[in-house]
């Protein structure tokens, strides 16, 4: 049996043109998100994650633009859609979490608007509009449309509810410098939630938050998946979270995929030197370590990357023929695929996998 | 005690007035209670850990022994000299003197280097302030410096904006280290950065410790793996008051009070085989403008309450081998 893709992005290549050069953010990602699974997208910061979540709904900031590839969502190419297709698209089909709620929130709208401003838009409710013939029908229009308002602030209570706010009813009033962190984390989860998307984007949505708050986030999108039965990508650059929440994952490194498998796979038996490289220096309870491994350098500048692999300055297993060739992306093991031209050569041990053997 | 104690913080208060708008009449209308009497010692080249959620009072606390605030009350010894009464006598020399002991690792590397100063002035600068270095060897001791913290000479020249999160962090280290401290405070040093520079930094600081024997407090809110991986001793904050001090092992392999444990609990470990019993805690924080009678983590506390709870606060009380804990369901 074939397992339903929602998701497909095929050489995905998105550029921002700057006045230094031309910054390859995003070059080449290929990757996909089946039927209800969390994908966990990892890596360091500037590689490329939230890049690729914002051109799969095509909302790159400029510079930006995509320069070649393929976003297959539902069998459909989103890039070759009009605009006026993909605004239906967004927030209704496919939602967003952005990084930081706190900028990411209007501060001059309440709650409530900024919350029924998607349902408005979508027409979750309908809400009748005047026409010049029907105006002999003025106050029943009228009335309607008061309903509607009513129905749609219900709506928006109801959300407050799912997301776990306490007094929902006084909460979405307030504006939100009144909120905390944590309760603008649940606003912009509720927000994303309120068209009931089949696939959620979540962009780091719970780095700035303390680890109780963010152990409370975590089990609510973890609870709300289940219930709403959606696809999810968990886009972050903590290996503690991913290894929580997230079915597969996808190594990013400089705008290319390093590695892609299942969970257990990245974490027990990792065939790309960067993925265990990130493995290992996070320092971890469960292991005390005298001192932490380090990858040496620093990420590469995207405006003149490496040649070849884009690791391979840093790599301590590197061979010259790194450097001449970008090595593909290849299947090793069934649903295991892996960006390195010494894959299957060099052997590499997790630091979790030898303490399972033990 | 009859052992020195390097640094020595006894019934430490900070509060932080609120009060109405206005031009000619400022009413004062409550209080903020951000650090309500915390006591602790720290031992010469050790490392400190002050561990606790956003809005706790680690930074306050932080700034209070630094006598960056004054704080309301309390008292904070270094090596047995009092740091509020040198600030008060106001004797110039003897704070300049005292300043050059303690110095300041700020959170955000980001904003707390000048924009408009190059690397070299920003490090120089407190060379010129304690001239504890004769003037001939202002830039041997800047070289020395950017090699200690893993910068090339060339950086020098460079403004801040030119360098990255974890380069910047090392700038703000070499400024600290400039003036030769003997105690440094690092305020979550590595909340913004990478995990491979992550790594950098906090074998940089360990390596610091060794060669130079300095005292630090390392202050966290996030990062519970890194503080196991540094502290030496640590101790957890909730709302102005110190709820647990323990060794670091100790704390980790046996945490007792329950704020601690729900604490441990919820940090996303890297190895997905590993299934624990998360401990969720109910609600937020509350107010630090109202804190809650009794025991302040009582709201949101798991366990059965018992009247005690409610009404009065536990005192941090030892339960063997230098581990304290404020809760009444451990001591009974």
């Amino acid at each position: 049996m074939k397992v339903k893709e929602i998701l497909k992005i095929e050489n995905l290549k998105t550029y921002f043109d700057t006045w230094a050069g031309i910054v390859r953010a995003v070059d080449g990602v290929s990757l996909d998100v089946r039927e209800g699974e969390t994908l966990g997208l990892v890596g360091e910061s500037g590689s490329g994650k939230s890049v690729t979540a914002l051109s799969i709904l095509n909302i790159v900031p400029r510079p930006g633009k995509i320069i070649d590839g393929k976003i297959i969502y539902k069998g459909e190419n989103l890039l070759e859609k009009p605009e006026s297709d993909l605004q239906k698209i967004r927030g209704k089909e496919i939602g967003y979490i952005f990084q930081d709620p706190a900028t990411s929130l209007n501060p001059v709208f309440s709650i409530a608007d900024q919350l029924t401003e998607v349902i408005k838009r979508h027409q979750i409710v309908k809400t009748p509009s005047f026409r010049a013939k029907d105006l002999y029908k003025l106050r029943a229009i009228i009335r309607r449309r008061g309903d509607a308002k009513k129905e749609i602030l219900q709506k928006a209570i109801e959300l407050f509810k799912l997301v776990e706010i306490p007094d929902p009813e006084i909460k979405i009033w307030s504006y939100p410098h009144q909120l905390s962190g944590g309760m603008k984390q649940r606003m912009a989860v509720a927000r994303a939630l309120s068209c009931q998307p089949s696939l959620l984007l979540a962009d780091e949505p719970t780095t700035n938050l303390d680890v109780t708050i963010q152990a409370q986030i975590l089990q609510l999108m973890k609870n709300l998946k289940k219930k709403l039965g959606m696809s999810m990508i968990l886009i972050t650059h903590d290996m503690g979270v991913v290894a929580g929440v997230a079915d597969r994952i996808t190594v990013l490194y400089a705008g290319r995929v390093c590695e892609t498998a299942d969970t257990k796979t990245i974490f027990y038996k990792p065939r790309h030197p960067y993925t265990m490289a990130l493995l290992t220096a996070v320092p971890s309870l469960a292991l005390k370590k005298e001192k932490l491994e380090v990858i040496p350098g620093t990420i590469p500048n995207l405006i003149e990357p490496p040649s070849g692999c884009r690791f391979h300055p840093r790599c301590e297993y590197a061979k010259p023929a790194c450097a001449k060739k970008i090595p593909p992306l290849e299947e090793i093991e069934p649903g295991h695929y892996v960006a390195c031209i010494r894959a299957s050569e060099i052997d590499i041990e997790s630091p979790l996998g030898a303490k399972a053997n033990e | 005690m009859s052992e020195r104690h390097f640094l020595d913080v006894k019934n430490l208060v900070k509060h932080f007035p609120i009060r109405t708008p206005g031009i000619f009449f400022k009413k004062q209308v409550g209080v903020i209670h951000a650090v309500d009497g915390i006591s602790f010692l720290v031992d010469k080249g050790t490392t400190f850990g002050l561990v606790g959620e956003s809005g706790c009072g680690k930074t306050s606390t932080a700034r209070a022994i630094l006598y960056l605030d004054p704080p309301t009350s309390g008292k904070t010894y270094i090596e047995g000299e009092d740091v509020g009464e040198i600030f008060k006598s106001k004797k110039k020399n003897q704070i300049l003197k005292l300043r050059r002991k303690m110095q300041y690792v700020f959170q955000n590397p980001y904003a707390s280097l000048d924009p408009r100063m190059t690397v070299a002035d920003i490090i120089m600068e407190p060379l010129m302030i304690h001239k504890h270095v004769p003037k001939n060897k202002w830039h041997d001791k800047l070289y020395d410096l950017l090699e200690l913290v893993g910068l090339e000479d060339y950086h020098a020249e460079r403004y801040p904006h030119e360098f990255s999160g974890g380069q910047r962090q090392r700038i703000c280290i070499a400024r600290a280290l400039a003036v030769e401290p003997e105690l440094l405070i690092a305020d979550e040093p590595v909340a913004s950065l990478d995990v491979s520079v992550r790594a950098q930094i906090l074998n940089l600081l360990q390596e610091l410790q060794q060669k130079l024997r300095i005292t630090y407090l390392y202050i966290s809110h996030h990062d519970l793996s890194t503080v196991r991986h540094i502290c030496h001793r640590v101790a957890v904050m909730y709302l102005g008051k110190f709820v647990e001090i323990a060794e670091t092992d100790e704390l980790f392999s046996s945490p007792l009070h329950p704020y601690t444990q729900a604490l441990l609990s919820s940090i996303p470990i890297p190895d997905p085989e590993t299934k624990r019993s998360r401990i969720i805690l109910p609600g937020e924080v509350p107010s630090p403008i109202n804190p809650p009678a009794g025991c302040r983590f009582q709201p949101r506390c798991i366990y059965q309450k018992n009247h005690r709870c409610i009404e009065t606060a536990p005192e941090l009380t030892d339960v063997g081998n230098g581990h304290l804990v404020a809760c009444d369901k451990v001591h009974n």
